[in-house]
């Protein structure tokens, strides 16, 4: 039975050599380095469109378009809290972890903004724009706390877990434009193919962030690496542990947002303290330089 | 047989192709700007250079999520590896491979997949916030240099200390 499915597979293969080589009959007069080449060329390009077919291989400034518009459907539900002081606060907070993840590189960088919703959520899109609400800022009593809400957001743009809830059909049809082998013009139809790919990939990942949820896997992948991120630097984890124990506290009268869209705490503080087996985690000083900071640049909130 | 041999060879040839391809020592910057670094490591070194987006490095090797590489000046020193790709950006005038003038990455990547001009139908047709995206992108607040986040640390007794004279 192997033997006769292997045999209809070379039989496959040879057919498929064979029509190659009347293709390069056309071209140029038989010869068997540009049969060969023409195969090499083949598989490579097989190759690549099934590569495209996996949304992680968009270039980094392909994830940022589609971060900025998923930000800016975002950004159109949620009013941003305009507080310079807060706001660059959280920027230095959150861009020195981003440098401390596995990658610390997106297109262009990691931009945190506060949103004006007592809701506790938070949101990261694809290459880098983070969002926390003011109701989630309110669940942390540390600087270490908040660290840890952020490298979470950081950890699921390291992993590209926004791009990765992109439908692959979406992108298919439009592989060789989205590898860069093929140009479009605007307004031709397969520009309308890319425009309608892109707009399909923004509202996926808009529902999902919004309206859905990540896997518990997924969830499990970013709070394992925000442990990481956050014993890189120097935060204290049990920064994390105490948001969590927070938020499970909060959830008793408070079920939109994170309460909808994560893990229950209970099970969140398990994975964390697995990640912290072997190390000798401190309390929490709440009145050392960086809980001041934390104090004085989030008053009002 | 004599089928199977040839196949065999075509398959070992192609998978060879793969290889040498794959191999190749040269990755271009996929990011806007990156910095080039004396270790590897973010917080404990210098910053020797800074590439823009297409700029061409040779790899000498990886280490932990960085690579060792030379720039065309010849400098030597340690970049992440998600600011480096092996890809190689084409010019879009007369489509012909080129090294991506620094800076001109807009133009370079016009029509290939998700770009300015698709943004620009997308907002035409869509009715979202893009002020409060844009003033994220440009507030120079926003900008926070290698310099300010170690100070940041530091006063926050987050770590010790590091070796000072960082750009």
């Amino acid at each position: 039975m192997k033997n006769i499915k292997s045999k209809q597979i070379l039989k496959f293969c040879l057919l498929g050599i064979i029509a190659l080589m009347l293709l390069s009959i056309n071209v140029k007069s038989m010869d068997w380095g540009n049969v060969l080449n023409q195969v090499s060329k083949a598989v490579k390009t097989g190759t690549k469109i099934k590569k495209a077919m996996d949304v992680a291989n968009l270039t980094p400034l392909q994830e940022h378009y589609i971060g900025r518009a998923v930000a800016a459907n975002i950004l159109a539900k949620y009013k941003p809290y305009y507080n310079q002081k807060a706001d660059r606060y959280l920027n230095i907070l959150g861009q020195t972890l981003a440098q401390a993840s596995d990658r610390p590189n997106t297109y262009m960088g990691y931009r945190f903004l506060i949103l004006d919703s007592d809701e506790i959520n938070s949101f990261a899109t694809p290459g880098g724009f983070i969002f926390i609400t003011k109701g989630m800022i309110r669940c942390c009593n540390s600087e270490d706390s908040l660290a840890a809400v952020l490298a979470h957001e950081i950890a699921h743009v390291q992993w590209k877990h926004g791009l990765r809830s992109i439908r692959t059909k979406r992108l298919v049809s439009v592989g060789a434009v989205l590898l860069g082998e093929v140009a479009v013009k605007s307004g031709s139809g397969d520009f309308k193919n890319v425009l309608k790919a892109f707009n399909g990939s923004v509202n996926d990942i808009s529902n999902k962030l919004i309206n859905s949820k990540y896997s518990r896997a997924t969830e499990v992948v970013a709070d394992q690496t925000a442990v990481t991120i956050l014993t890189r630097v120097g935060y204290n984890p049990q920064g994390f542990i105490d948001l969590l124990k927070t938020m499970q506290e909060k959830f008793r009268h408070d079920r939109h947002g994170f309460y909808k869209t994560h893990p229950a705490p209970k099970s969140r503080i398990r994975v964390v303290k697995q990640c912290l087996r072997g190390y000798t985690i401190k309390e929490i000083n709440n009145n050392n330089a960086r809980n001041q900071r934390f104090k004085a640049n989030l008053a009002g909130i | 047989m004599h089928l199977n041999k040839s196949l065999k060879i075509l398959i070992v040839f192609v998978f060879t192709m793969g290889i040498v391809y794959a191999g190749s020592k040269f990755l271009s910057v996929q990011v806007q700007s990156a910095r080039v670094r004396s270790a590897p490591n973010f917080f404990m070194s210098k910053v020797v250079d800074k590439l823009k987006f297409g700029e061409k490095v040779t790899v000498l090797r990886s280490k932990d999520g960085w690579y060792k590489v030379k720039l065309p000046n010849n400098k030597t020193g340690w970049m992440s590896t998600s600011a480096l790709t092996a890809k190689t950006f084409k010019l879009k005038a007369g489509g012909r491979d080129a090294q991506v003038q620094a800076g001109n990455e807009e133009l370079a990547l016009a029509g290939r997949g998700f770009s300015g001009d698709v943004e620009k139908s997308f907002r035409q047709n869509n009715q979202l916030n893009y002020k409060w995206v844009d003033w994220m992108q440009a507030n120079p607040d926003y900008k926070i240099s290698i310099e300010e986040m170690k100070k940041f640390l530091i006063d926050g007794e987050v770590i010790v200390p590091f070796e000072k004279g960082d750009k």
